[in-house]
């Protein structure tokens, strides 16, 4: 499904990226875990278009994306979400996911003034689309609440269903448990293992929090400085000494 | 109540004076045109000050299809905002990049560009002197000769362009628009062109302003390069922030403000109890803009948001003061459902 091969990025002179080699399986859930600094955000940064890399290739779904811009990449069916999320706070929850209905849809300017049967048929199902996503999702209740008026935890899955709003067959998931408590953490693994089990998605994603990762990966990728250190499943990951040593510390092994 | 509202509007022109037909009138015509920026600024936050320049383009392109080329008026008025919406295209091509006051610039220079060509193309615009001769338009054979004809073409257009704009901005391109100015990098993760949806309000934008120059020239009949300077664009800019950026109504209310501000402040340079000083700068137009500056103050630091938005927070306020009922409000996308 995505395949990074060698890819390498810099910052004036600094290597955040360094020959980072690995590929996740179509239905896998998979985690990019790593120390603050590791190239991990970056890595989804130049997955997603947003960054060019200085070196490799990356393919999703046997094309090459590492020169095409993000729009493209979504368009492809490769969603993400971002460690702070980007909701559009000026706009309801529903508003939220009826943009992300944006990528597959085509009416123009001349469609949507004069309200054609074509962008009519099109409103609909954009609406129903909104509303399935709204109710997978736990949010139905919210929806005409302004997304800057969501606590954090809804916002993290309002940014999910807003990149479920595109279609995806691959989403990248950064942080999504960052600032949750216990309860909402436990409410997302669930909510992740839904989306890989019930609707067929891809995930890819960054997190600190050990016990969701354990939990709900498949496979594990190790950064450190940028450098590729190990890639396992979580119990080879948990008995790695060279990761015990950068990153997870006595406690997990 | 609509029947009412129609009834009203068909016999109102008959039962006032001419002089009131033709504010109503151009209040009509800069509402199009104020309406044209307002989807520009209101909707991708970008400014431009070449909005004169797209008047000015429609107004020459309609007055010489129908002058020069004997085109019927009908063809002329939506071909003479082709025109205007395919420069607007090519200086947005330009655009796009720039933002803030590198953008105002821009469409600044853009502006003065069009003001020169068109006082040196003489034999083409008729320079200084501008162009005589333009006709008012014949529908089915009936001569819309008279103000009141005139202002129902002129109320029908821009009620075609209101609900249009209106459909658009509550449809996919407006939330995508919309999503632009909120946030460009989460709009671009979710499939938005950025800069294509830029550069399509920018092109729709100068057609609208392309269409309110046509229906100037033939309400006018002259057209000259004094129609067209910066000014205009500065009083369009004017008029969409103290009607309401962003509000569907803003562009009307803040064009009806504008023009009939000069009509109040010339009824009240008559009254005889104000000092000498003050009835003098009430009557001379030269000093209007200074009424016009802090006309803008004042709803900038009382009622952010225009004119349309101060009036939707007092009702609301008087009716839940009143009846205990909240209005509905509005989002970024217009009236909530």
């Amino acid at each position: 499904m995505l395949i990074v091969e060698g890819v390498s990025k810099e910052f004036d002179g600094l290597l955040a990226l360094n020959h980072v080699t690995f590929c996740v399986q179509k239905g896998q859930v998979k985690a990019l875990i790593g120390p603050n600094g590791s190239g991990k955000t970056t890595l989804f940064n130049v997955i997603s278009g947003f960054f060019r890399p200085n070196g490799g290739k990356i393919f999703f779904k046997d094309i090459k994306i590492s020169r095409l811009k993000p729009y493209n990449i979504c368009r492809l069916g490769l969603g993400r979400t971002f460690q702070i999320p980007r909701l559009f706070g000026q706009m309801t929850t529903l508003e939220n996911v009826k943009v992300g209905c944006h990528s597959w849809t085509q009416s123009e300017i001349f469609s949507c003034g004069l309200r054609t049967p074509f962008y009519r048929r099109e409103a609909k199902e954009i609406q129903r689309r909104s509303w399935e996503i709204l109710r997978i999702l736990g949010l139905e209740e919210k929806w005409d609440t302004l997304a800057e008026n969501l606590p954090i935890g809804e916002q993290k899955i309002l940014e999910i269903g807003r990149a479920l709003a595109i279609s995806p067959s691959l989403i990248l998931l950064d942080e999504p448990a960052g600032g949750l408590n216990n309860l909402e953490t436990g409410k997302l693994a669930q909510t992740i293992l839904a989306l890989r089990n019930d609707l067929n998605i891809t995930i890819l994603l960054v997190e600190h929090d050990m016990n969701l990762v354990m939990e709900i990966a498949d496979e594990i990728v190790v950064l450190n400085h940028g450098d590729k250190i190990a890639e396992g499943n979580p119990r080879e990951i948990q008995d790695n000494e060279e990761v015990i040593m950068a990153y997870l510390g006595r406690g997990f092994s | 109540m609509s029947i009412f509202g129609v009834g009203v509007f068909i016999l109102f022109p008959h039962l006032t004076s001419e002089y009131f037909v033709s504010i109503l009138t151009l209040i009509g015509i800069y509402s199009i045109a104020a309406t044209g920026l307002n989807v520009l600024l209101g909707n991708t936050g970008q400014i431009s000050l070449g909005q004169a320049a797209f008047y000015g383009i429609g107004a020459y392109s309609s007055a010489l299809l129908t002058t020069k080329l004997s085109l019927n008026f009908w063809l002329a008025m939506p071909f003479a905002g082709i025109i205007a919406a395919v420069f607007g295209y090519i200086v947005g091509l330009t655009s796009v990049r720039l933002r803030h006051a590198y953008l105002a610039m821009a469409t600044l220079a853009f502006n003065e560009i069009f003001l020169v060509i068109v006082e040196q193309w003489g034999e083409f615009t008729g320079g200084v002197g501008g162009l005589v001769g333009i006709k008012r338009p014949n529908l089915w054979g009936y001569p819309l000769h008279s103000g009141a004809s005139y202002l129902y073409l002129v109320w029908f257009v821009l009620f075609l362009i209101f609900f249009f704009n209106k459909n658009l901005l509550r449809s996919r391109i407006g939330s995508a628009i919309s999503s632009v100015r909120q946030d460009e990098v989460a709009a671009a993760a979710l499939g938005i062109k950025v800069s294509r949806y830029k550069l399509k309000i920018f092109t729709l934008s100068a057609f609208y302003t392309g269409v309110a120059g046509s229906l100037f020239a033939h309400y006018s009949r002259f057209i000259g390069p004094g129609s067209f300077h910066i000014h205009f664009s500065i009083v369009l800019l004017i008029m969409v922030e103290i009607g309401g950026v962003r509000n569907p109504f803003g562009g009307i209310v803040g064009a009806a403000i504008i023009v009939l501000l000069p009509e109040l402040l010339s009824f009240c340079s008559k009254l005889s109890f104000l000092p000498h000083g003050i009835r003098l700068i009430l009557n001379e137009y030269s000093y209007h803009l200074i009424i016009y500056g802090i006309l803008l103050f004042v709803i900038a630091v009382f009622a952010p948001g225009g004119f349309v938005k101060w009036i939707s927070n007092w009702i609301g306020w008087s009716s839940r003061l009143f009846m205990g009922k909240g209005n509905q409000g509005w989002t970024s996308l217009g009236r909530r459902d």
